[in-house]
């Protein structure tokens, strides 16, 4: 009975206990439930306090640059700060949606949307693509050996799944380049170890159709196309073009620019290097770039940039 | 939680640190869920909104200013808003009896049928009062909000929300059959009333 002695006071007592005992049995939330929305909430909190501290430095760095060319006065902090300040929030505003997209797992439904952005966002230039390509194996890698100390078999098989997809885009983007094909060859030589470890880790005695049995499979299956690929890496170095000491006068061989994609290997990218190569010319008769690891004056492939849209 | 730890902790979050918005979410996300569960008819509605406010706390962090206004209030603001959006994007009725009660293993099943059949009735009770008088209930009592709280979440006067705060008691108070000054009894004739007793819950983890 309520402590209370006035009667109105009692019946708004009695009233606050029932509405307690209702919130308390029909709308609190379960511990399983509080702990998936905390776990989702601090993945974007932790992504809006990297956000906060790049801008920081960012603004530290604008702060301490170099005064403008031309006697200009240099912008003041407070001036830049506030717009600055705007516009990086707006682009964590315009990414917010997609930030569950971007940290999405193996286990995730959003892993797939994620992986196809990554392919959307791929640098054109070849050599920043080719490593963002890297970058994505050792995140696929990384990701299914996670899997695999979580006991997960499905998302490591998902994560293998996308580890293959991604060796066979690399291996379409990587060119003809010795040096970059060389490079693919031992990281890929790398991961086989990695994998070759991973799946002597996985547990054999399972029963059929589960988690455990998509992830031997998946295993193996990786294992299997990595090596395959090695082998195709290491034949295509043997038709690769080393690149030459000094490049030869009467064309320019304009670099890889024209083979960015992978589609054009061989006689095609000899063509395309030698064409581009011609229009690229500097005034001393040279290439825009040689057609192999050599870039004079450092300025890539290319004069001018000769990347095909995909 | 006292006002000058929570201020520290919105002034470290929006600073970037990640570990005090923590903080703030475990403060404020059983009463945000309670506020938002009383309102959709699904667990795993409740769910997706309530991370859905805190995600858009975080996206506006950096505007918010205390300059009177608590952060519970904003928080809530924030937590009605996406309610509405949502109610009005899905046509969702509110369902107070859809929710399961969540039982006490360790009463008998007459005491848990009496309870779920009191639970019921208040829910019949809430879905009795009007929008607002309802929504006031829910914050004072269901997220545990102060009076100045509720009116800044609610964009209403102090003197408002205590008004409808009043109406909706008295309008509770003849739905459960709670009169001032008497002890209700059932009659064998009349449908059974509820009995003026200390409830208590204990919720399985």
């Amino acid at each position: 009975m309520s402590a209370y002695q006035h009667p109105e006071l009692r019946a708004l007592d009695q009233i606050e206990d029932l509405l307690e005992a209702y919130a308390g049995a029909r709308l609190a939330p379960a511990g399983p439930a509080l702990r998936r929305m905390r776990g989702a909430v601090m993945a974007e909190a932790k992504v809006f306090a990297r956000g906060v501290t790049t801008e920081r430095r960012r603004l530290e760095r604008a702060a301490a640059g170099p005064r403008v060319a031309f006697g200009l006065p240099r912008p003041s902090m407070r001036s830049l700060a506030r717009p600055a300040f705007a516009l990086g929030f707006a682009g964590l505003l315009a990414l917010g949606t997609g930030t569950a997209i971007t940290t999405a797992s193996p286990g995730s439904v959003l892993f797939g949307a994620r992986v196809a952005l990554e392919d959307i966002f791929l640098p054109v230039q070849i050599d920043a693509r080719f490593a963002s390509h890297e970058q994505h194996l050792d995140e696929r890698l990384a990701e299914a050996q996670a899997a695999a100390a979580d006991g997960d078999g499905d998302a490591l098989a998902v994560a293998l799944t996308a580890y293959q997809d991604e060796i066979d885009e690399t291996y379409a983007d990587v060119g003809d380049d010795f040096d970059r094909l060389d490079h693919f060859e031992s990281v890929l030589e790398k991961h086989v170890a990695t994998l070759t470890e991973l799946s002597g880790r996985l547990p054999v005695s399972d029963a059929p159709g589960n988690g455990g049995d998509h992830a031997r499979a998946a295993s193996a299956t990786a294992v299997t196309k990595t090596r395959e690929t090695v082998a195709k890496v290491k034949e295509k170095k043997g038709h690769a073009d080393v690149r030459p000491a000094t490049p030869p006068s009467h064309a320019g061989q304009g670099g890889d620019a024209g083979e960015g994609h992978g589609r054009n290997g061989g006689w095609s990218g000899w063509w395309n290097r030698w064409s581009n190569g011609w229009w690229n010319r500097d005034r001393n008769g040279n290439g825009g770039g040689s057609g192999g690891g050599h870039r004079p004056g450092g300025g890539g492939y290319g004069g001018v940039s000769q990347e095909t849209d995909r | 939680m006292d006002d000058a730890t929570l201020d520290r902790l919105v002034a470290d979050a929006q600073a970037g640190n990640a570990g005090a918005f923590g903080a703030i979410f475990d403060a404020y996300a059983g009463p945000i869920y309670r506020f938002i569960a009383s309102r959709v008819s699904r667990p795993s509605d409740a769910e997706d909104l309530t991370q859905l406010v805190f995600v858009k706390a975080l996206e506006a962090l950096p505007r918010y200013e205390a300059r009177g206004v608590p952060f519970g209030a904003w928080l809530f603001r924030l937590a009605r808003n996406a309610v509405i959006d949502q109610v009005r994007t899905r046509r969702s009725h509110l369902s107070l009896l859809a929710a399961a009660t969540r039982e006490n293993d360790e009463a008998g099943p007459e005491a848990r049928a009496a309870l779920r059949d009191d639970l019921d009735r208040v829910a019949v009770a809430l879905r009795e009062l009007t929008e607002d008088q309802r929504e006031v209930i829910e914050l004072r009592f269901f997220a545990g909000l102060s009076v100045l709280e509720v009116a800044e979440a609610m964009g209403r006067q102090e003197g408002t929300v205590r008004g409808l705060q009043f109406r909706a008691i008295a309008a509770l108070r003849r739905s459960l059959q709670i009169e001032v000054g008497t002890v209700p009894e059932s009659t064998p004739a009349g449908p059974p009333t509820l009995q003026p007793v200390r409830v208590t819950v204990q919720v399985r983890a």
